[in-house]
């Protein structure tokens, strides 16, 4: 996989600013917001697993990140979801 | 984000008519009518008061977000003080036994079906639960008469052997030597708790989560799950997340005993894989994949810079160490010494695993240390990362 290559790509700047910004509203949102970004965020990444597998394979850790924190918001527990 | 109000003057508080009804007014209340009745009005302004009132409290709202935006942000130079903090004073939950683990799993089992149901999403089967269906409607009877009676027996067999490779990591990576003193006396009475959860267990975690997982470890607690294959998985695969899993029990633990910071989610994921790689494949597994690739290669470069200055064993032990801590200060200061000053800071700062990668080769390269041989270390070999590319662009 040639990562140079898929960092100057116009999706992977575009997933970038939306995972950076989902990040942020899950940091400070309630509830309803957050269920809003899991499906968002679901519908999202399996596009980008369809479409751009190699894309999807370099934010692997950006997932996880959002999962928990919805996780979190969600049921108050913290977990690691590797 | 400021809502400017809009002007009230003739003309705003009129209704909205369309033609028909204009005609209608004009046959139902002829010359005398001079707009709207008195009462029609009064609604009017009721609505307009309603609708101002509304605005008012939709600016209130921006305002709070925006005030919370600019705490977070103000915030960000201590986060990592502030998790520290939270690390040193969160309390923490030992499972003694499989049994009190296994409850633990009906708890949040309990809880994540509770809140799918709060959803309305109880009922909803999942992709891979609707491909398992299909499967074994095409199957037919097989199924029934062959599959389900031995099942139990499989799991059985299956958690058995999860927890006989449990003990014998922990056996393996729950010692003085590699802990240290101080986290091994931490976790000496608390050694890891691993469960075997079926993949309905899992799919009502990831419907929860909007992600999906294999292993799972409940922070602040020695409890760790890893998803029942029905043998589907091999030994290295399991003994590989195993492993995995532990690293993080442990380094939370090791965070949470000196109160400091976790580092980056990427950076904590790439130590925590690198390290589970490198023991399995010591232990003769080999492992058919590697997760987290750029993580684990960023890591094994930055492991590469502080090996280039501590030597090749004290290098990897202070990363080691670092990792299981959380204080990074001696790898800060190796980096810095080989790099220049505030490379590792901006090293941490990187957003996820290939824009570091990407980061410490340019530096690296910028620096003319020899990092030929460092793309020869086995974990590397075995990702599908291009790392002839990434040093030819740095």
């Amino acid at each position: 996989m040639k990562i140079h290559e898929i960092m100057k790509s116009k999706e992977y700047k575009e997933a970038k600013d939306k995972i950076r910004d989902w990040k942020k509203q899950l940091d400070r949102e309630g509830e309803e917001e957050t269920l809003k970004i899991r499906e968002e965020q679901r519908k999202f990444f399996s596009e980008m697993k369809k479409n751009n597998p190699e894309i999807y394979e370099l934010f692997a850790v950006s997932r996880k990140e959002i999962g928990e924190k919805i996780y979190h918001n969600i049921t108050g527990e913290e977990a690691i979801i590797d | 984000m400021a809502h400017k109000k809009k002007e009230r003057g003739p003309g705003n508080n009129e209704p909205k008519q369309t033609p028909g009804e204009e005609q209608a007014t004009a046959e139902s209340e002829p010359e005398f009518s001079q707009g709207p009745p008195r009462e029609e009005t009064g609604e009017l302004e009721g609505a307009v008061n309603e609708a101002e009132g509304e605005l008012d409290n939709l600016e209130a709202e921006a305002k709070k977000l925006d005030w919370i935006d600019r705490v977070i942000d103000a915030m960000s130079p201590y986060k990592m003080e502030l998790s520290g903090f939270w690390n040193r004073n969160a309390s923490w939950t030992t499972y003694n036994n499989e049994e009190e683990a296994e409850r633990h799993s009906r708890e949040i089992r309990k809880r994540n079906e509770e809140e799918l149901a709060q959803e309305g999403e109880g009922e909803t089967a999942t992709e891979s639960q609707e491909a398992r269906f299909e499967w074994a409607r095409n199957i037919g009877g097989f199924f029934e008469k062959y599959i389900i009676p031995v099942t139990p027996i499989i799991n059985a067999i299956e958690r058995r052997r999860n927890r006989r490779f449990n003990e014998d990591i922990t056996e393996d990576l729950m010692t003085r030597e590699r802990l240290g003193d101080e986290l091994y006396e931490a976790v000496a009475d608390a050694p890891p708790v691993l469960t075997t959860e079926s993949e309905e267990f899992f799919e009502l975690g990831d419907r929860v989560s909007g992600s999906t997982a294999c292993g799972r470890y409940y922070c602040y607690t020695n409890h760790i799950t890893i998803e029942s294959s029905e043998g589907g998985k091999n030994e290295a695969d399991r003994r590989e997340i195993i492993a995995h899993e532990q690293r993080h029990y442990y380094s939370h633990k090791g965070r949470s005993v000196n109160g400091n910071a976790s580092p980056p989610d990427w950076l904590d994921e790439g130590i925590t894989e690198l390290g589970a790689q490198r023991y399995v494949r010591e232990e003769g597994f080999q492992p058919s994949g590697v997760s987290y690739q750029t993580e684990v290669a960023a890591t094994a470069y930055l492991e590469d810079v502080v090996q280039s200055e501590m030597g090749e064993v004290a290098g990897a032990e202070a990363l080691e160490r670092a990792y299981l801590t959380g204080d990074f200060s001696n790898i800060e200061k190796a980096v810095d010494k080989v790099l220049g000053k505030g490379t590792f800071a901006e090293f941490v700062e990187k957003e996820n695993g290939a824009e570091a990668l990407e980061f410490l080769a340019s530096k690296i390269k910028e620096s003319g240390l020899d990092y030929s041989g460092w793309n020869d270390d086995v974990v590397l070999q075995d990702t599908w990362l291009d790392l002839g590319e990434i040093w030819k662009n740095a």
